[in-house]
C-alpha cells in the first residue's frame, strides 16, 4: 500500500494517485500468508466474488496466489468435477434457486426479515456485475444427503463449494474416484484426464454459444494459463484442447445433457456408460466370466494390499487397500452396489465381494461326506475328518463360473493348472476347531489374474439372524451344523434321457421356523418335475422331488423367509456315460398281493435275477460313519438317516441275497397327509415301495400303506397303482443302465389275469407304456407297441414250463393261485382255452382282521413265531402289521414272508415257517382240503361241460399255490386231485394213476413273470404268446363258466349277463349246485380218510361237517352278501353284459370264512 | 452547504474525533481558493450495530459538546471565524419531522437483537433461499451476533446494514439533502462494519432515482442521488494484541487476515464501487500499530489509541470540500439505474517526512494551511485555562466579568470534557511507539511552566524550533497581554452577567489572542506555503 508515507520527492498531503485496480492489488504483499475463513467483501455475494477473484489471481500468478484462492479454486474445480462425474446430474440432489420467484418469496411481505434481506439480495444483484442482474438467473444448489448445501452453479466461476469447506474436506463424497471432495488444493491440469477435456470442450461450446459471459472472464483467463500448464504436463490432452473447436453437437454426442445451466448455458456430465465403459477396459478387478457380459469388479479386504497398485478404476486410478476398503456392514444396505469402495464413483455394473459369493454361513454336515460320489471343497483339515462341510458357494458366483471351476472330475486342479479355485481348510486350536477358512479364487482382469476371496466361518450356535453379522473390515461368518441327507437316484448321468428323484432328509433344528430348500441347477435353475415336503414332523423331514433332466449341483438354501445361506452340493458326475447295447425284457407279474420283476438277457437268451446296487448314492457315508466315533446323538442321526432311506425312498440294493428284493408285497406307502385329490402321485417322490415291508421298521408313524392296488376301483387307490407301476418301471431302468442296457432296446410283457376287465387291462396298459415312454424312451417318443406287451397271467406259466423243458401232456390245466384270482389255462393240445374267477388264497388269508382270526393268534402269538420276531425284528417292523385291527390278510402274508425273511436266515426253516404251522396245524387242514376242492369241483365241471378230455397234468403257480402244501405232500395232493376228479366227475374220468402235479414250490410267484418272458420269433403270429397278446383273443378263448344249466343240462352251461344277479331263481339253481359240492365234500371225508390220509383232526372234520350242513339253509344270503360286494355301477348301468365272475364260489368263500372266524374255534380253546 | 458524513464502523468514529477536534480548535473547510466555505455544517450520521463501541460513544459525546459550544459562542451561525466554528447538526435538526431523536448515532434495532442467521430468519424462508443463505454465508457468519459487530464480515454487514436504508433516518437523510450538498463516507475495509456499509449506502444513493420507500417523499430523490460523494477508504493501520495471527484466543477476527480482506475489498470496489464515488481516499499504515484490542468493541476498544491515519483520514473532508462543483459531476450515459461518477479522482495521503514523529513540519503544506494555526492555538489555549486562567481572573481581559462567572466559564463542564478529550486525543496520536507513525505536535506542558515557548517542541526527533520561526519566547505574560489586547479590540460587554454573552465573547477574545501570538511570534511561512 502506497498511502501515509514520506514521499520523498512527492506531494505530500491529500494527492492524487491511481485507482487501485487489479495490478495494485496484486502487487500489495501480504506477510501473513494464512487461510482465511472470512471474507471481506461487502456484499452478500462475496464468495461470487472471490471465487471469481482467485481465478483471477491464480490465472496470473499461481504461485504467489493467498492459500485462499488457491484453496476456493481447487474447491469450485471440485465442485465441477462432482457435477461432471454426476452422469446427467442423476447422482447429485439438485435444488434449483431461480432468482425472481426466490426473490419474489422474500419480498411478498410475510416476513420484515425476509423483506430487510431479499431487498439487500435485490440491491445487490443490481449494481454488482457477478452475473446475477439478469431477470433469469438460476443458480444450482448441490446437496448432500442431509440436504446441506456442498456448492452450487456460479456465474462468475461454473461452480463453488459451499462456505463450511473453505478449511476442511469433505471426505464421504468422492471425486476421480477416491479422492475425498475438497480435499485439494489441485489445480485443472493435476485432474482427471477426461475431465481436463471436458472443461475446455465446455468452455469451447459456451464460446459458441454467443452468451454474454463477462463474469466468467476470470475462470476462462485462468483456463487459459492452465492449457499452458498442461502443455508442459500433458502434451496429449493438450494438443486435443488446443484450438478446440466444440459444439452442441459434439457435445451432445460425447456427453449427458443435464437440466443445469450457467449463464443461461447448458451443462453436460459425463455419460454414465463412458464411465462404466472405462472400468470395464481398464480394471484389473473386473470380473472374467465367458457367460455373461456383466463385468462387476470383485474387491475384497483380505489381502488387500496384495492388489496394491492395481489399476483400480482406470489405469491412472489405483487400487489402494487403505483408501479403497470395503465396509462389510454397510454393504448389506446397499443392494445395488454400485458405489465402488473408497470412491464417489457409481459403476451400474456393481461390484462383488465375499458376501456375495460365499454364504454367510457354512454348512457343516455332522457326518462324513460320501467324497467318492460328492465334491468335498478340497477340504484341508488337520483334525481328523469327521465332518464335512457344503461348499458356501452362492447363485451370484454361478452367474459368471460354471460349476466345473470350482470341481474337475478329472481331478486337475484347473485348467491352468493353477492353484484351486475352491478350497475349505480346517483350522484348529489346542486339539479343537477354531474357525473354517473358505478361499475361493475369482479370475479377473481377462483371465490375467486372480482375486482370492477369503471369508472365515466360526463354530458355535447357529442363529439365522445373525448367522450373517459382518465385521466392519472383514466378511465373517458362522458355521452351522445341518444334519442334512441328500440321496440321489439315479446316480447316473446320460447324454440325453435322465430323471431323478432325490430324498432330503432334514434333521436340522427346525424348531425356529427355518427350512431348507433344496434347487437343481443345470443350465441355470431347473424347475423340479415335481416337488413334495412329506413327512414334515417336529423332529425331521423328507423333501422329495423329481427331475426330468441332467443337472450339476444342487443348491440348498436356509431361510426362515427373511434371511437366506446358500450351499451347494456338487456331485462328481464322471461326464456323460453311454449306454450299453444290452437288450433287456422285462415282465412284471403285478400281482394282487405280490408283485415280481423278471428281466431276461435278450442277447443271450440268459434269465438274471433282478439286482441293482450302484444307483442309490448318499452324500452320508455310512460306512465311514460306523467306522468313526460319534456322540449319541449323532448316532441316532444317522440310524435315522438310514432308515428314512428306505422307509420313504429306495434301499441301497436290491437283489436276491439282500434285504430288500423281490418278489415284494404289492403295497405302496404313502404318508398320512397326503392329499390324493388334485395330486398325481409320483413314484419316490410322493408314494413308494416299501421294500422293508414286513422286514424293518417301515415308518408307520408317518406312513401308511395302501394295499389292494391291483383291483383299486377308487381314484386315490388307482392313482396309488400308478404310481406303484412308475417305480417298478424306474428301477427296470436302472438295472438296464447298471448292466449295460440299452434303454430304447428294452422291452416290458406285463401280465393281467384273465377275470380283470378289459377296460382295466387297457387303463393298465396304457400305464405301462407311459412310464416305459419317459423312462425308456424319452418322454416325448411314441412307444412302439412291441416295446410294452401284455400277457395272460394264466398263460405265463405255461410258457414257463415249456420254456424250462418240460413236456406238457396233451390235457394240461395251469391254475395259478393267486391272492385274489385263479387263473386258470386248458391247454387241450394245440388248443389253448382259459378260465379266471375271483376265489383264491385270499378267500382263507384275508378273512376279517387279525384279532378276529384266530389262525393268526394261534400260528403267531401263541407258537414260535412271535418270539423269533421279537428277537430278529424291530417291532416296527411287524407290531402294526400284526395289530388286531389289521387285515388279516397283511398279517398273513407277512407271516408267510418269515420264511425267506434275510433277518431270520440262521433261523430252522421248522420254526419260522407259517406254511408248516399250517401244514400241522390239523384242526384246520380239512378248511384247506374244501378250499381245494371246491375249485376240483368247479374245474371237474367245467371240463365236463364243455367236453374236454380227462386231464394229465396240474401245473400249479401263484403264491396262493402254497395252500397245496399245506395240504400235504406232492403225493397226497396228486392222490386227492385224482380222487376228487374221480369223485365230482361221477366216474366220467377214470385214472389208472395219480395226475401228475406241478408246483413251482421254490418260485411260486416268479414263474409267472418268468413265463411272460417266453420268447417268440418277432414274426410268429401263430406262437401262443404272441396270439394271445391280444385280449380279444384271450377274450374269446376264456371260458365264462356259470355252473347254470338252461332246464335242459344237455343243452349246457349258460353264460350270465349282469342282469342275471338279481334273478333269484338263478342264484337259487346254482347254490343248489354249492349245496350238491358240499354234500359230495362230506362224503370224501369218510371216503378219503381226510383223518388218516390227510391228518385231519376230528374235531376240525366235525366242526366243519357242521357248518356245511347248517350253513346249506343260508347259501343264498351268502351270495347275495358277495354280489353286493361288485361293481353295482356297472351291474346296473349294463345289465346285457356278460358276467365273468363265478357265481359258484360266492357261498363257498363266505363258507371258508366262517371257518377261518372264531365261532369255528368258540369250543376248541386250546386251539 | 451540508456535508452529511457517514461514519460507519468504529474507524468512522475515529476518523470523526479527529474532525471534530479540528473543527473544535476553529480549523475551516476551505474552498478551492482558500476561502472560507460559507453556510457549512455537518451532519455526521454514525452507523454502528456496535452500540458499545468505546469510540462511538466518546465521538457521540463529543459531538454533543461540540454542539453545545458551537450554539454557546456563534449561535446558529451555521460556519463562523474561531473555535467550534463549523455548524454541527443532527438530522432531526435538519429534518424534525422526519427524525425522532436528537441523534448523531443510528440505532439498529434489529441488528442488535440476534444473530444474523436470525436477523434475516432462515429458518422460515423457503428451501431454496435457505439453501441460497447458506452457499452465501458460512455458519460462523450465520451464528455471528451483531450486536457487537459483524466480526470482519462484511458480508453479512451489508445485509444487516440495509436496516438503515429502510428506516426513516434515511429517507430523513434523503428528504435533507438539497443540491449543493455534498455526502462523504468513511469507513474501514479490513474489518466488517465500514466494509459492508461504504458499498450499501453509497450504491442506494445512487439508485435514489428508483427508490422508492413509500413514504412520498420523492423530492430529493434526484438531487441525492446526483450528490458528489466522497468517500475515505481506510486501509489497515493497527495490529491486534494477544492475537497471534489469529490462531488463538477465540476471537474472530485476526489481524493476520487484513492484508488478504483489503485486497479482497479493494477488488471489489474497483470492480462494483468505485464508479459511483467521486473523490475516493485511500488511506493506510503500512508500518502498522500494534497493540489494539481486537474490534468487536466493548471495554477492549477503549484502550485503543488515536492514530495518524484517523487525523489524515479527518483532513480527507477538507480536500474533498475543497473541490470545485465542477470537479465532482455525474452522469447516467448508460441511462442504467444508477448515477456514476464523472471522471472519478483518488487521492491518498502522504508525509512531508518519514521520521517516526511527526510533527507540524511532517505533515503537508497542504494540511498545515488547514490546521496548523488552529491546533497551534487551540493547545496554546488548552494549557492557559488548564493551568494559568484561574490566576489571571483579575486581568484586564477577565475583569469585565463577574468572578463567579469567569471561574464557571473556564471550568464548566463543555469545555472541561472536550479539553480532555482533546488532551487524550494529541497524547494518543504520538504514543505508538518508535515503530510506528506517531503523531507528535505538541510538547509536554505543566502547570509550573509559564513559558509557551516550548509548547510545540516536545519531542527529540522533532526539531521544529526553526520551523515554526519562534521568536524569541513566549511566557505567559505574553499570553495574557495578547488577551487583553484581543479584549479591548472586541470591547466591553453589554451584559456582563449573562453568560452566554460570556462565554461568546471570551472565545473570540481567546482565538483572536491565539491568532495574535502565533502570528507575532511563530514564523510558519514554510510550512504553509
Amino acid at each position: 500500500m502506497t498511502t501515509l508515507e514520506y514521499r520523498e520527492n512527492g506531494n505530500p498531503g491529500w494527492t492524487a494517485c491511481n485507482e487501485y485496480t487489479e495490478q495494485q492489488i496484486n502487487a500489495i504483499l501480504n506477510p501473513n500468508k494464512v487461510d482465511s475463513t472470512k471474507i471481506s467483501v461487502p456484499s452478500p455475494f462475496a464468495r461470487f466474488d472471490l471465487v471469481q477473484k482467485a481465478f483471477s489471481c491464480l490465472a496470473g500468478n499461481a504461485n504467489g496466489s493467498e492459500p485462499d484462492d488457491i484453496k476456493r479454486v481447487s474447491n469450485a474445480l471440485d465442485m465441477y468435477e462432482l457435477f461432471y462425474e454426476s452422469a446427467g446430474g442423476g447422482n447429485l440432489n439438485i435444488v434449483e434457486w431461480q432468482k425472481n420467484v426466490a426473490i419474489g418469496e422474500l419480498l411478498d411481505g410475510k416476513s420484515l426479515q425476509h423483506e430487510l434481506y431479499g431487498d439487500a439480495l435485490n440491491l445487490y444483484m443490481g449494481f454488482e456485475n457477478y452475473g446475477f442482474r439478469g431477470d433469469n438467473v438460476v443458480i444450482h444448489i448441490i446437496t448432500d444427503e442431509n440436504g446441506d448445501p456442498i456448492g452450487c452453479t456460479s456465474p462468475t466461476s461454473m461452480f463453488l463449494s459451499a462456505p463450511e469447506y473453505d478449511c476442511k474436506p469433505l471426505d464421504r463424497i468422492r471425486i476421480e474416484g477416491d479422492k475425498p471432495l475438497f480435499g485439494g488444493p489441485r489445480m485443472l491440469w493435476e485432474r482427471d484426464n477426461d475431465f481436463i477435456l471436458y472443461v475446455y470442450r465446455q468452455e469451447a461450446y459456451m464460446r459458441g454459444c454467443g452468451i454474454q459471459m463477462e463474469t466468467l472472464q476470470s475462470f476462462f483467463t485462468y483456463l487459459a494459463s492452465q492449457r499452458e500448464v498442461i502443455k508442459t504436463k500433458k502434451l496429449d490432452i493438450y494438443r486435443i484442447i488446443n484450438n478446440l473447436v466444440y459444439g452442441e453437437n459434439e457435445m451432445e454426442a460425447d456427453y449427458e445433457r443435464t437440466d443445469c445451466y450457467v449463464l443461461g448455458c447448458g451443462l453436460f456430465t459425463r455419460r454414465r456408460q463412458n464411465v462404466a465403459d472405462r472400468i470395464r477396459n481398464t480394471s484389473d478387478f473386473t470380473i472374467h466370466s465367458d457367460k455373461t457380459n456383466s463385468r462387476p469388479l470383485v474387491l475384497t479386504n483380505s489381502s488387500a494390499a496384495t492388489y496394491n497398485g492395481w489399476n483400480y478404476l482406470s489405469e491412472t486410478i489405483r487400487f489402494d487397500s487403505n483408501e479403497h476398503k470395503i465396509n462389510y456392514q454397510q454393504i448389506r444396505l446397499d443392494e445395488t452396489r454400485h458405489k465402488l469402495p473408497g470412491t464417489n464413483v457409481d459403476y451400474d455394473e456393481g461390484w462383488l465381494c465375499e458376501c456375495d459369493f460365499l454364504s454367510d454361513v457354512l454348512v457343516q454336515l455332522p457326518y462324513p461326506l460320501d467324497c467318492t460320489h460328492f465334491f468335498n471343497g478340497n477340504m484341508d483339515t488337520p483334525i481328523r475328518q469327521t465332518k464335512y462341510y457344503l461348499p458356501p458357494i452362492r447363485s451370484k458366483y454361478f452367474e459368471f463360473f460354471n460349476v466345473d471351476t470350482l470341481y474337475d472330475s478329472q481331478n486337475r486342479n484347473d485348467r491352468n493348472g493353477n492353484a484351486k479355485k475352491l478350497e475349505i481348510k480346517e483350522v484348529e486350536k489346542n486339539g479343537k476347531l477354531e474357525k473354517v477358512v473358505v478361499s475361493l479364487l475369482i479370475p479377473v482382469s481377462q483371465g490375467r489374474r486372480m482375486v482370492k476371496l477369503v471369508r472365515e466361518y466360526l463354530p458355535g450356535e447357529f442363529e439365522l439372524n445373525t448367522a450373517g453379522s459382518l465385521r466392519n473390515d472383514s466378511a465373517v461368518g458362522h458355521i452351522a451344523k445341518c444334519p442334512i441327507v441328500v440321496n440321489i437316484f439315479p446316480f447316473v448321468r446320460l447324454e440325453t434321457n435322465n430323471y431323478y428323484k432325490i430324498q432330503m432328509i432334514d434333521l436340522f433344528n427346525n424348531g425356529k421356523g427355518v427350512i431348507v430348500t433344496m434347487h437343481a441347477v443345470g443350465n441355470g435353475e431347473i424347475e423340479w418335475q415335481s416337488e413334495y415336503n412329506r413327512s414334515a414332523k417336529n423332529t425331521y423331514k423328507t423333501y422329495y422331488y423329481a427331475l426330468n433332466e441332467a443337472f450339476d449341483y444342487l443348491r440348498l438354501k436356509i431361510t426362515n423367509g427373511q434371511v437366506c445361506h446358500e450351499s451347494i452340493l456338487i456331485p462328481k458326475w464322471e461326464g456323460a456315460v453311454d449306454q450299453g447295447n444290452i437288450r433287456y425284457k422285462f415282465a412284471f407279474d403285478f400281482g394282487t398281493t405280490n408283485t415280481h420283476i423278471a428281466v431276461r438277457n435278450m442277447d443271450n437268451g440268459e434269465f438274471m435275477d433282478f439286482a441293482i446296487g450302484r444307483s442309490m448314492v448318499s452324500t452320508f457315508n455310512q460306512n465311514q460313519a460306523r467306522r468313526n466315533v460319534y456322540n449319541q446323538e449323532e448316532q441316532k442321526n444317522f440310524d435315522f438317516f438310514e432308515i428314512l432311506q428306505k422307509q420313504e425312498f429306495v434301499p441301497n440294493e436290491i437283489a436276491n441275497g439282500a434285504i430288500c428284493k423281490f418278489p415284494i408285497r404289492t403295497v405302496a406307502m404313502r404318508n398320512r397327509n397326503l392329499e390324493i385329490d388334485g395330486t398325481v402321485p409320483e413314484a419316490l417322490v410322493h408314494v413308494n415301495i416299501p421294500f422293508i415291508y414286513g422286514i424293518e421298521d417301515y415308518g408307520t408313524q408317518e406312513n401308511f400303506l395302501v394295499p389292494n392296488l391291483k383291483w383299486a376301483r377308487e381314484d386315490a387307490a388307482n392313482k396309488l397303482s400308478s404310481a406303484f407301476i412308475e417305480e417298478l418301471v424306474v428301477l427296470a431302468r436302472i438295472f438296464a443302465l447298471e448292466h449295460d442296457g440299452n434303454l430304447a432296446a428294452c422291452s416290458f410283457v406285463w401280465t393281467y389275469p384273465l377275470s380283470m376287465v378289459s377296460g382295466v387291462v387297457n387303463r393298465f396298459n396304457e400305464k405301462w407304456q407311459r412310464y416305459f415312454g419317459k423312462y425308456f424312451l424319452g418322454k416325448e417318443r411314441a412307444v412302439p407297441n412291441n416295446c410294452v406287451k401284455k400277457m395272460s397271467e394264466s398263460i405265463a406259466p405255461v410258457f414257463y414250463y415249456m420254456d424250462d423243458g418240460e413236456t406238457l401232456e396233451n390235457m394240461t390245466l395251469s391254475i395259478d393261485i393267486g391272492g385274489g384270482t385263479c387263473d386258470v389255462v386248458i391247454k387241450n393240445g394245440d388248443k389253448i382255452s382259459f378260465t379266471s374267477f375271483q376265489f383264491a388264497a385270499d378267500v382263507i388269508f384275508g378273512a376279517g382282521k387279525v384279532g378276529n382270526n384266530p389262525m393268526i393268534k394261534k400260528h403267531y402269538h401263541s407258537g414260535d413265531l412271535k418270539g423269533i420276531c421279537e428277537k430278529k425284528m424291530p417291532e416296527e417292523a411287524y407290531n402294526s402289521i400284526l395289530a388286531d385291527d389289521s387285515d388279516s390278510s397283511e398279517a398273513n402274508s407277512f407271516l408267510f414272508g418269515l420264511e425267506s425273511n434275510p433277518r431270520l436266515a440262521n433261523e430252522p426253516l421248522e420254526r419260522k415257517s407259517y406254511n408248516a404251522k399250517l401244514n400241522g396245524d390239523n384242526y384246520r387242514k380239512v378248511i384247506f382240503l374244501y378250499f381245494y376242492a371246491s375249485i376240483i369241483y368247479y374245474l371237474t365241471k367245467l371240463l365236463q361241460d364243455y367236453r374236454y378230455p380227462q386231464p394229465c397234468t396240474f401245473m400249479f403257480s401263484g403264491t396262493g399255490s402254497k395252500i397245496l402244501s399245506i395240504i400235504g405232500n406232492n403225493d397226497n395232493i396228486r392222490k386227492y386231485t385224482t380222487d376228487l376228479l374221480n369223485l365230482f366227475s361221477e366216474g366220467e374220468f377214470k385214472y389208472t394213476r395219480n395226475i401228475d402235479i406241478l408246483i413251482e414250490s421254490e418260485e411260486p410267484k416268479q414263474i409267472t413273470a418268468k413265463g411272460a418272458l417266453h420268447e417268440v420269433a418277432a414274426d410268429d403270429k401263430q406262437d401262443p404268446a404272441t396270439f394271445f397278446a391280444d385280449p380279444d383273443n384271450v377274450e374269446r378263448a376264456t371260458i365264462h363258466y356259470s355252473l347254470y344249466y338252461n332246464e335242459d343240462k344237455d343243452g349246457g352251461p349258460i353264460p350270465l349277463n349282469n342282469k342275471d344277479l338279481k334273478n333269484d331263481d338263478l342264484l337259487k339253481n346254482v347254490c343248489e349246485k354249492v349245496k350238491a359240492f358240499n354234500e359230495v365234500f362230506l362224503n370224501c371225508i369218510n371216503n378219503l380218510s381226510f383223518e388218516d390220509k390227510y391228518l385231519c383232526d376230528k374235531k376240525g372234520i366235525s366242526k366243519m361237517s357242521e357248518i356245511l350242513r347248517a350253513e346249506n339253509d343260508r347259501l343264498l344270503d351268502y351270495m347275495k352278501t358277495e354280489i353286493e360286494k361288485e361293481d353295482r355301477v356297472i351291474i346296473q348301468t349294463d345289465p346285457q353284459s356278460m358276467f365273468k365272475g363265478a357265481l359258484f364260489f360266492y357261498p363257498i368263500k363266505q363258507l371258508i370264512q366262517r371257518t377261518i372266524m372264531p365261532n369255528f374255534n368258540e369250543d376248541l380253546a386250546e386251539n | 452547504m451540508r456535508l452529511f458524513v457517514f461514519a460507519i464502523g468504529g474507524t468512522g468514529s475515529r476518523v470523526l474525533t479527529s474532525l471534530i477536534m479540528m473543527l473544535a480548535a476553529g480549523a475551516r473547510p476551505k474552498d478551492n481558493n482558500g476561502r472560507s466555505i460559507n453556510n457549512l455544517s455537518i451532519v455526521p450520521i454514525i452507523i454502528d450495530p456496535h452500540e458499545t463501541n468505546d469510540a462511538l460513544t466518546k465521538v457521540e459525546e463529543l459531538l454533543r459538546r461540540y454542539r453545545t459550544m458551537h450554539r454557546r459562542i456563534h449561535g446558529d451561525n451555521p460556519n463562523n471565524e474561531g473555535y467550534f466554528g463549523v455548524k454541527i447538526e443532527t438530522l432531526q435538526e435538519v429534518e424534525p419531522q422526519r427524525v425522532n431523536n436528537d441523534t448523531f448515532f443510528f440505532k439498529m434495532t434489529k441488528v442488535s437483537e440476534s444473530a444474523f442467521s436470525k436477523f434475516i430468519d432462515i429458518e422460515t424462508m423457503e428451501l431454496t433461499n435457505k439453501l441460497f443463505a447458506k452457499m452465501l454465508f458460512s455458519q460462523d457468519e450465520l451464528n455471528t451476533k451483531m450486536e457487537e459487530g459483524f466480526y470482519g464480515s462484511p458480508n453479512i454487514g451489508c445485509i444487516a446494514l440495509n436496516e438503515f436504508r429502510k428506516s426513516p433516518d434515511f429517507n430523513a437523510f434523503r428528504a435533507a439533502y438539497s443540491e449543493g450538498d455534498r455526502i462523504f463516507f468513511i469507513g474501514s475495509i479490513f474489518g466488517g462494519t465500514g466494509a459492508s456499509g461504504l458499498p450499501l449506502f453509497i450504491s442506494s444513493i445512487r439508485e435514489l432515482v428508483n427508490l422508492d420507500n413509500g413514504d412520498g417523499a420523492a423530492d430529493g430523490r434526484v438531487n441525492c442521488a446526483e450528490a458528489p460523494i466522497g468517500a475515505l477508504i481506510v486501509m489497515p493501520y493497527f495490529s491486534i494484541a494477544n492475537n497471534n495471527g489469529g490462531a488463538a484466543g477465540g476471537t474472530q477476527i485476526r489481524d493476520s487476515e487484513f492484508i488478504v480482506k483489503t485486497k479482497s475489498a479493494l477488488r471489489y470496489y474497483h470492480s462494483n464501487l468505485n464508479r459511483y464515488i467521486n473523490r475516493t481516499y485511500y488511506i493506510s499504515d503500512p508500518k502498522g500499530t500494534a497493540g489494539f484490542t481486537y474490534d468487536p468493541g466493548g471495554e477492549g476498544q477503549r484502550e485503543n489509541k488515536a492514530h495518524i491515519v484517523e487525523f489524515a483520514g479527518a483532513l480527507a473532508m477538507f480536500d474533498f470540500l475543497a473541490i470545485n462543483d465542477d470537479g465532482l459531476n455525474v452522469n447516467n450515459p448508460d441511462g442504467g439505474e444508477r448515477i456514476t461518477a464523472v471522471a472519478p479522482l483518488y487521492k491518498s495521503y502522504g508525509l512531508n517526512t518519514d521520521d517516526a514523529y511527526i510533527h507540524f513540519a511532517g505533515l503537508s503544506r497542504q494540511t498545515n494551511r488547514v490546521i496548523l494555526n488552529a491546533m497551534m492555538g487551540f493547545y496554546m489555549l488548552r494549557q492557559f485555562m488548564k493551568n494559568h486562567m484561574g490566576d489571571m481572573l483579575t486581568k484586564p481581559f477577565a475583569n469585565q466579568y463577574d468572578k463567579n462567572l469567569t471561574e464557571a466559564l473556564y471550568r464548566e463542564d463543555e469545555i472541561t470534557g472536550i479539553f480532555n478529550m482533546f488532551d487524550e486525543w494529541i497524547s494518543q496520536m504520538k504514543a505508538h511507539g518508535n515503530g510506528a507513525n506517531n503523531l507528535q505536535l505538541y510538547g509536554d506542558y505543566s502547570a509550573q511552566d509559564k513559558d509557551f515557548s516550548n509548547l510545540f517542541f516536545g519531542s527529540p526527533e522533532t526539531k521544529t524550533s526553526r520551523l515554526l520561526g519562534l521568536k524569541g519566547s513566549v511566557k505567559i505574560n505574553d499570553v495574557v497581554k495578547a488577551l487583553n489586547e484581543a479584549a479591548e479590540i472586541i470591547g466591553n460587554m453589554d451584559s456582563p452577567n449573562n453568560g452566554e454573552v460570556a462565554y461568546a465573547r471570551w472565545y473570540n477574545v481567546a482565538y483572536r489572542a491565539m491568532n495574535n501570538i502565533i502570528d507575532n511570534k511563530f514564523d510558519i511561512t514554510t510550512l504553509i506555503q
